[in-house]
């Protein structure tokens, strides 16, 4: 054997954790010390299995021992593996830092940083007691109740498997082999790790543990095969195949006879030849033939050879219950057309008595309509009628209101907005009296007679001559419109008999009206009494009256 | 994301216990921190928008009759050295622990804790000298305990 230079060696002592990465994946399975532990275990296993003796599964171990030609031995060895793994760290040795995980669906681990850090710091006190009392091997196996976690090292990593038992040699063996694969790829970035947990690296190393994780799943459901178990097992596919072919195909016929049974009452033969169904028998007509025919196409892909035949005594014998049934239905179709002409007589009475009705009750609705078109004609000539002298008398009230304005131009006694005759600048009444002044009353028929002078020429438009009597806020207010009445009443008598009043006969027109002091004159907030006591003349045309017609025969 | 491991170290009973529990996100139970002598916990924090955890690893105190074993202060990339402000002797073990934890992890970080500074009077804190990098602390009172885990991850990363 060669020796290591001492050069080596130095560079081996230095770069230990380099080195042990670098050599782990050659020599990790194959170092001796665990293989002695490893095989020592798998005999402790199966003493303790041999040891159950007269147990149930014992006897069944051995009866299938017989039958399968597997050594017993064997068995044991088979039903010694198999714990779950399900979950795997790889661990930064140096930092203790989780560089990734991979887990089972639903066996996440809660705080995986803080559980590797955990590990990490319980393997240190167990690997710090272990050289303590001077033994030389590294904690491999943690075990709480179910839950047990195989550990194995390299230079710069170690990869910590959770399982549900202890794993067995070979499945220790499998996980080096796998720890090993992975050292190898990536003992670079192992050995540069600073706890950045964001690199490439990092996603396919936890993609390659993962895939490792669920590799075991179908393998540890999986069962050793015996080929010549196999072989055998293949022939019996195959011969089980060709049988369910056979029966395949007589059932195929079979259920085919019975849809034809069960649809058309026809009990006919079909024989299966390759690509065709051949069809024969008697059945009772022509027509079961051919829908059988459509039958079997609609069930089947496969050619039809349709051999069907109908016995001549069916032919006749259908022939003489057509002749019979075509009978009663001539005299079924006879009965039904009387039936028929009998009810489309009853329905044109009907329908002449209904039309008779419609015509009357048309006539009465023509005779309303023509009276109702009369009457609403009327009522629209009465309303243009009404409307034009309406419009009539409101030119003549804008005729009258222009020459009176123009006549009184210069009088002061005479209100330009109102077209009325109003006293108040005249003194006629003295306080609390109804009695005129004699100077005062000869004023008030001048400027009457000048404004009766034009109103007459208009008289059959005019409605009244109205002479208002107003007095001032002086004691009651019933006192005051009886004062104001017997004032209007004065000047009235005085007016009416003017010549002008007599000449037009305007006595009827003319009328009173008595305010008290409603509307007593105030200039700036202070009643003028004088004012107050006062006459005024106006007068109405008949518009008002017009309009109240126009309204009515609206309404109406 | 990047993760550090940083270790707690200190005298018996200069509150490194204290101090954890009052910061971090989650943690294994203190019995570890008996039966093996550490007790790990976690912290994320985020500086200058970067999000990084720290595994903190909160070590037993050692005496002449139980030593700690050295592979907790294997790869941690800093430290936060613990002492009680009222006991003269931890603040005297300072450089001991420095010196183990500087030759396991020679360009670690660290930061110094002057804890239980809540029972000082106000005079005797004036007198103190805080050198950089060191901080008066109380996990009573959560006075300055995440300035102290923040400047450390400053210097780990930044």
């Amino acid at each position: 054997m060669k020796r290591v230079t001492p050069a080596i060696s130095k560079g081996i002592a230095e770069n230990k954790e380099t080195m042990i990465d670098a050599l782990y994946p050659i020599m990790g399975g194959m170092i001796s010390k665990y293989v002695t532990q490893a095989i020592k275990e798998l005999m402790e296993t199966i003493n303790k299995k041999i040891e159950r003796g007269l147990s149930f599964e014992n006897y069944k171990r051995k009866a299938k021992a017989k039958l399968s030609g597997v050594s017993e031995m064997e068995l044991l060895l088979e039903e010694s593996s198999g714990a779950l793994i399900s979950s795997l760290f790889v661990i930064h040795k140096e930092s203790s830092l989780l560089i990734a995980e991979a887990n089972l669906e639903n066996k996440e681990i809660n705080d995986a940083h803080m559980v590797a850090s955990m590990a990490s710091a319980i393997k240190d006190f167990i690997n710090d007691w272990v050289k303590n009392s001077e033994t030389k091997n590294e904690v491999q196996i943690l075990s709480y109740g179910n839950a047990t976690l195989y550990i194995e090292s390299a230079g710069s990593v170690y990869i910590i498997a959770f399982l549900d038992a202890e794993p067995d040699y070979e499945q220790r063996t499998d996980i080096n082999e796998f720890f090993a694969k992975i050292v190898k790829e990536y003992a670079p970035f192992f050995q540069k790790f600073d706890g950045d947990d964001s690199s490439n690296e990092i996603v396919t190393l936890s993609m390659k543990m993962e895939d490792y994780l669920y590799k075991q799943i179908p393998l540890s459901k999986e069962e050793k095969k015996n080929p010549a178990k196999m072989i055998l097992v293949l022939l019996a596919l195959l011969l089980l195949g060709y049988g369910t072919y056979l029966f395949n195909g007589w059932y195929i016929k079979n259920s085919l006879e019975n849809t034809v049974y069960a649809q058309t009452g026809e009990q006919i033969n079909i024989s299966d030849e390759g690509a065709t169904y051949v069809l024969s028998g008697q059945v009772t007509s022509t027509d079961v033939i051919y829908e059988i025919e459509e039958l079997m196409k609609r069930q089947t892909k496969k050619t039809i050879n349709n051999k069907l035949l109908v016995p001549m005594r069916y032919i006749d014998k259908r022939l003489q219950k057509e002749k019979e049934s075509s009978e009663a239905s001539v005299e079924k179709l006879e009965s039904k057309l009387a039936s028929l002409e009998s009810g489309f007589e009853k329905s044109i009475n009907g329908l002449q008595e209904k039309i008779f009705l419609l015509t009357q009750e048309l006539q009465g609705s023509d005779k309303r309509l023509k009276v109702l078109l009369k009457d609403t004609t009327d009522e629209i000539t009465v309303l243009k009628e009404e409307k034009a002298r309406l419009n009539r008398v409101l030119e003549i009230k804008n005729e009258i209101f222009t020459r009176l304005d123009h006549s009184f131009s210069k009088s002061p006694y005479y209100n330009k907005e109102e077209h009325t005759l109003d006293f108040r600048k005249l003194e006629v009444f003295i306080a609390s009296e109804a009695l005129y002044k004699k100077e005062a009353i000869q004023v008030i028929a001048e400027a009457f007679t000048k404004y009766m002078t034009i109103l007459v020429q208009y008289k059959e438009y005019i409605r009244s001559i109205i002479i208002e009597g107003h007095s001032d806020s002086t004691g009651l207010e019933e006192d005051n419109v009886a004062l104001s009445h017997k004032r209007a009443l004065a000047v009235k008598y005085y007016l009416e008999r003017l010549n002008i009043v007599k000449q037009y006969h305007m006595k009827p027109f003319m009328k009173i009206e008595a305010y008290g002091s409603a509307r007593a004159i105030e200039v700036d907030g202070i009643e003028n009494k004088k004012a107050s006591r006062r006459i005024k003349i106006k007068f109405e045309l008949k518009e008002s009256q017009i309009i109240n017609n126009l309204r009515k025969i609206i309404n109406d | 994301m990047i993760r550090k491991k940083i270790l707690l170290l200190g005298d018996f009973s200069v509150g490194k216990t204290s101090l954890v529990r009052r910061y971090v996100d989650g943690a294994f139970d203190d019995k570890y921190l008996t039966t093996i002598g550490v007790k790990i916990s976690k912290k994320l924090l985020t500086l200058n928008g970067e999000e990084y955890e720290m595994l903190i690893w909160d070590v037993e105190g050692s005496t002449p009759s139980k030593k700690i074993s050295l592979g907790y202060y294997r790869g941690a990339s800093g430290a936060i050295f613990v002492t009680d402000v009222n006991r003269q002797e931890t603040l005297d073990s300072l450089a001991d622990h420095k010196e183990i934890f500087l030759n396991e992890n020679p360009d670690a970080a660290y930061v110094v804790a002057y804890n239980k500074a809540d029972m000082l009077s106000e005079v005797a804190k004036e007198k103190i000298e805080l050198k950089d990098d060191t901080f008066l602390t109380s996990a009573k009172d959560d006075n300055n305990v995440e300035a102290l885990f923040i400047r450390l991850m400053e210097k780990m990363v930044l």
